[in-house]
């Protein structure tokens, strides 16, 4: 399968609020323009949208992006779930990081993938047996 | 739930028929070529969402653009 550039609620949100976040809608527009040149699919798990979607003002912006038909919700299937519960257990994490375990299961569909994330750090953990991701910060 | 599929009769380039048969076999085929559209409107609504972003916001910085394209794995 392709390459793709998965998007976590903070790519997300600077995607969906760029009059409000500043130097992150900065970074994740260019990252965004460069999957663009590369031809990468760009994809949101559906997980993710628990994080972002807190009430209708910020629901509005999110839809608004996502009906764009530009970026696709991924959505959470039991191969996905059972690949984040694998993920987690190897990196001796716990529930509380499931969210970014779904991200990089996600990930994992693609031949290869791009991670956009406001904060790598557990990602890295979770993704650090995959050659095939690569994490980019905003 | 699965869309409904609707069946299209459609007209390409011999030789690209023959490519897209090969690469998919002949089974395969519609959901090759759904595919493909698919990506291909995808592609077309990035673009279009980048350019409006752009229009609003004025221009990535180019030192923005190059640290990304830096940074984006070499495949």
């Amino acid at each position: 399968m392709a390459e793709a550039l998965i998007l976590d609620s903070e790519a997300l949100n600077a995607l969906a609020n760029p009059g409000t976040r500043g130097a992150l809608t900065v970074r994740a527009r260019a990252i965004a323009h460069v999957a663009y040149e590369r031809g990468a699919l760009l994809r949101v798990p559906a997980p993710v949208l628990a994080e972002v979607c807190r009430g209708s003002r910020f629901d509005a912006a999110v839809n608004v992006v996502l009906n764009r038909g530009a970026i696709v919700v991924t959505d959470l299937t039991r191969e996905i779930a059972q690949r984040a519960g694998a993920l987690l257990t190897r990196a001796r994490m716990s529930s509380a990081n499931a969210i970014d375990a779904f991200v990089v299961a996600t990930a994992l569909e693609f031949e290869t993938a791009v991670i956009a994330s406001g904060d790598t750090a557990d990602l890295s953990r979770l993704a650090a047996p995959y050659r095939q991701i690569s994490l980019m910060r905003l | 739930m699965a869309d409904a599929a609707e069946k299209l009769s459609i007209s390409m380039p011999r030789k690209l028929a023959s490519a897209a048969r090969k690469r998919a076999g002949q089974r395969g085929l519609s959901s090759f070529v759904s595919r493909a559209v698919a990506r291909e409107l995808e592609r077309e609504a990035l673009g279009q969402f980048l350019h409006e972003l752009e229009a609003t916001l004025g221009p990535i910085p180019d030192a923005e653009l190059k640290r990304a394209r830096r940074v984006w794995p070499k495949r």
